[in-house]
């Protein structure tokens, strides 16, 4: 099961409104690497996956990602409250507010909706962990490019812990791969 | 939300993040004494830590128990102030860090 607590895994303090950059962030909230993905993909992996150190570390990165969609939201959130209509629209929001008005939406920067084509689930827990840790540099990939796009100091710090966690993601995923290879190595000469 | 709270509730977030950072780690090495020792540590100071932010501000979650029940004795629908004060408490999204 999963418990919701009324607070946010890092603060998110933006100086003022910057629809453009809320935009692009939708990179982050609804596109192919984005947390709502990451989380999907692991959250839906862990079922068959061997080895416990596995299952677990799909659990818990699986969970820590949808803390990190609830971050994305509320830069989204922060940079376009109580902006006009006629800025959205000025900035190619437009179609967004026509569709949704004001609420977020998992879409991608150019407005692509969510899918789950973004993400594959394989029994191969080597193929599985290889799309992990080829997801996990994607996403910060996806992250320095918003943080060269943002002049918000308070933007960037928040994109900063994001990125950052995608490395260290990536580190863990990879003592996971070596111990699934492990595990697959004995059960063969136990064969 | 006061500048206390809010100083209370970013010392939980920095815990949260530390006692989770420990987890992932434990989760790839579960044989480590000494980064066991110091999830423990955390953890236990993180429970602290909430218990406190909700004996003085309210619950940070909609299942904490409080036998000092009730924090308000002027309950009012119409002014924002409930009994259940789970939905008293700004949400993530509406805080000024």
């Amino acid at each position: 099961m999963w418990m919701y607590e009324k607070k946010l895994q890092y603060g998110v303090e933006v100086k003022k409104n910057d629809l453009e950059m809320a935009k692009y962030l939708y990179a982050q909230y609804g596109g192919p690497d984005s947390e709502l993905s990451a989380g999907i993909r692991y959250l839906t992996q862990r079922y068959t996956i061997p080895t416990d150190e596995a299952k677990a570390t799909l659990t818990d990165i699986g969970t820590e990602e949808l803390a990190h969609w609830e971050i994305l939201g509320t830069l989204i959130y922060k940079l376009t409250e109580g902006v006009p209509i006629q800025e959205l629209r000025d900035i190619g929001l437009g179609a967004h507010y026509a569709q949704h008005g004001k609420a977020l939406y998992p879409h991608d920067a150019a407005g692509s909706p969510w899918t789950a084509s973004y993400i594959q689930s394989h029994e191969d827990p080597v193929a599985t962990l290889h799309e992990n840790l080829a997801a996990e540099q994607k996403a910060r990939a996806t992250y320095e490019n918003l943080i060269n796009l943002s002049n918000d100091p308070g933007v960037i710090d928040t994109l900063s812990f994001l990125r950052e966690r995608e490395v260290v993601h990536f580190q863990r995923f990879g003592e996971t791969l070596n111990i699934v290879q492990e595990y697959l190595d004995k059960q063969s000469k136990d064969c | 939300m006061n500048r206390q709270e809010l100083e209370l509730l970013k010392k939980i977030m920095a815990l949260e993040f530390i006692v989770l950072e420990f987890s992932l780690y434990l989760n790839t090495h579960p044989c480590d004494e000494d980064a066991l020792e110091d999830q423990q540590y955390y953890a236990c100071k993180l429970k602290d830590l909430k218990r406190t932010y909700h004996q003085e501000y309210g619950p940070l979650t909609a299942r904490c128990c409080n036998k000092e029940y009730p924090w308000y004795s002027n309950c009012s629908e119409q002014q924002g102030r409930y009994l259940w004060t789970y939905i008293d408490s700004p949400w993530p999204w509406q805080i000024n860090y």
